[in-house]
């Protein structure tokens, strides 16, 4: 027995319709039990079984349903009766088993635009933070199941403690901008016909889809869908945006009307960035899974937003694509709306009784007030009537004749966010060589 | 020395298709391999934390302590696991299909950490048993056994297919009478 062996071997594993699950037992502190070293092939089952759990796992082998190899191996090579193994697995478990840093524990993260108090003027303490993901669950029961916490519950789980000393809160230029347009937003929507038939779907780099949805409070339930862990070297800067969310913390509790309010999935745009296996990158990307077309409908939506940033392309990120075409075939009305659309207008041109955090200028839609509510005639959607006489824009909207279309499907999808992690086997026993990010000098991919 | 029984089951109201179950999912399948303690710890605080994300939309479910109970532990994983080997049958009486059946079972030394742990939170007058707050009590306990004193563990999520379901009626009917109304 090698001390680097697995405390908690897996006896028995199910992958099928019948049953997901494992049942794990403690070597250590078995007497009873052989504690053989398994190979990858005698891993397939229990070390002792009686014979009604041996034919229950023989007629598994038969389905081809069962997992009990951890990843996949990708390479394998021999020298002096020990051998290396790749293990390809997702970056979020090792992760999880090796801490939120892993790899690079004494790397930084960087605070681009840091300050030292929230929107609300009051600065973060370290009890706010734990509780963060309870602070920001959706307000609705409707909207929990869609709920992805992963992000805010870092803070709890291995190596949270040693990155939540070095979070700062941040609110750069963007995020203010990204704010005041989410206001504008929330403009229209208290004039829309019913709000709540209304879904955004919010997919701007993360901390200014946070502040959008910020902006947009109280008159959407913001439903965040961050599946990752901040990484010192991670491909997406995921700590900014879990920043971000801290600083504008206080205005997702407001809700006055909460049978009225649309829906916001909040995402975070740079889930699916580009990475070619860079090896000083950790791969924490991840895809985002918005509901149903029929969940929509059972909730009376019969309207999605899409919200892109401007200087993009008018395209649907890979991993919504399908989704947002889904909608569009069950009859909901899917438009795109570009930040570009959403600009400033001059302080001589807003109407006094605007309430804003800007002092002196303020978003519209396409610059100004009159232009601003023409957004309902664009789209064709019903709205009460506007303070001001709409306007038809001088210029073009941005994704005018954007209509989603299911995308090509993507094989590396599967691939986003895992990680290659170099194992040392040793005469016969297979365990963690420990040396994940230091021999390699970096990340597998 | 005798080992102590704890075991949870919460029927979890999430259709086919729900993000809560796939994540649920995702993560048992993850863990379907030899681990190491700090996994452990992981797999069930992720656990705990659906689980509590889905307590409100629990209304049945089971739990138990069981001093000497190595034959309870054995019976309870034995069980379940049986129960998989005849192919699923879905409720053909047209009762909405919407309901998983999540287990947690586990084995632990007597007089060692866990053991006292999960004996305390279960020392609860019979009046609490039911109640929502006690399994949530129960639930938030998960995580914070300490792996090290875990003799065995189990985690099960019944069916196992991302497109099937229990109904309501099927767990309240004959093979699940002991799952209790949570209250």
């Amino acid at each position: 027995m090698t001390g680097a062996k697995e405390p908690f071997d897996l006896q028995v594993g199910y992958d099928q319709d019948e049953l997901l699950g494992g049942r794990w037992w403690q070597q250590g502190l078995a007497g009873t039990y052989a504690t053989g070293i398994p190979t990858v092939t005698s891993r397939i089952g229990p070390t002792r079984i009686d014979e009604s759990r041996r034919s229950a796992l023989k007629m598994l082998l038969g389905l081809g349903g069962f997992v009990v190899v951890a990843g996949l191996v990708t390479t394998r090579c021999s020298s002096s009766g020990s051998h290396t193994t790749t293990i390809d697995q997702a970056s979020l478990d090792l992760q999880r088993s090796r801490g939120l840093a892993t790899g690079a524990e004494n790397v930084a993260f960087e605070w681009p635009h840091a300050v030292d108090t929230a929107a609300d003027g009051t600065p973060l303490s370290a009890l706010e933070l734990h509780r963060l993901a309870a602070e920001l669950r959706p307000s609705r029961n409707l909207e929990e199941p869609d709920y992805g916490p992963t992000l805010f519950q870092c803070l709890q789980e291995t190596g949270g403690a040693a990155f939540s000393r070095q979070l700062r809160l941040v609110c750069s230029p963007q995020m203010r901008a990204a704010y005041g347009r989410g206001e504008a937003i929330r403009e229209l929507l208290e004039l829309a016909e019913e709000r709540r038939a209304w879904a955004l779907v919010v997919d701007l780099p993360g901390p200014d889809s946070v502040a959008f949805a910020a902006g947009l409070q109280p008159r959407a339930v913001a439903v965040f869908q961050f599946h990752n862990w901040p990484h010192p070297r991670g491909v997406v800067p995921a700590h900014l945006t879990l920043a971000a969310a801290a600083y504008y913390r206080h205005r997702f509790g407001l809700a006055p009307d909460a049978e009225q309010r649309a829906v916001c999935y909040v995402l975070d745009r740079d889930r699916l960035a580009p990475y070619a296996n860079q090896p000083d990158r950790f791969d924490n990307r991840y895809v985002v899974r918005l509901p149903t077309a029929a969940s929509l409908q059972n909730r009376g939506i019969r309207r999605v937003l899409y919200v892109v940033p401007e200087g993009q392309p008018a395209d649907a990120l890979d991993d919504v694509a399908e989704r947002l075409a889904e909608y569009a075939a069950a009859g909901i009305g899917v438009r795109m709306l570009g930040l570009g659309d959403l600009t400033l207008a001059p302080a001589d041109k807003v109407p006094g009784t605007a309430s804003s955090s800007y002092t002196g200028s303020r978003y519209y839609w396409h610059g100004g007030p009159g232009h601003h509510y023409w957004f309902w005639h664009h789209h064709d959607w019903p709205s009460r009537q506007a303070p001001v006489t709409p306007t038809r824009p001088p210029t073009s909207s941005f994704g005018a004749d954007w209509s989603p279309t299911r995308a090509r499907p993507r094989q590396d999808l599967a691939q986003v966010g895992r990680t290659a992690e170099p194992r040392t086997t040793s005469s016969g026993s297979s365990s963690s060589g420990g040396s994940w990010g230091r021999s390699s000098g970096g990340f597998g991919g | 020395m005798a080992d102590v029984f704890f075991g949870l089951q919460l029927a979890v109201q999430s259709p086919p298709g729900d993000p809560w179950r796939l994540r649920l999912q995702s993560v048992v399948r993850a863990h379907v391999r030899d681990l190491p303690l700090a996994d452990q710890r992981g797999l069930w605080g992720s656990i705990a934390n659906l689980l509590l994300q889905a307590l409100d939309r629990s209304a049945l479910g089971f739990w138990d302590f069981v001093p000497n109970g190595r034959s309870e532990y054995d019976d309870w994983v034995q069980g379940i696991e049986d129960d998989s080997a005849e192919p699923w049958r879905p409720d053909g009486t047209g009762a909405r299909m919407d309901h998983v059946l999540v287990s947690a079972m586990f084995l632990l030394p007597e007089h060692e950490a866990s053991a006292e742990l999960v004996g305390a939170a279960c020392d609860l007058p019979e009046s609490d048993w039911r109640r929502r707050e006690t399994f949530r009590r129960l639930v938030e306990t998960l995580p914070q056994l300490d792996f090290a004193s875990v003799r065995g563990s189990a985690a099960y999520v019944t069916p196992g297919g991302e497109r099937l379901a229990f109904s309501l009626r099927e767990l309240q009917g004959e093979g699940y009478d002991y799952l209790l109304r949570i209250e």
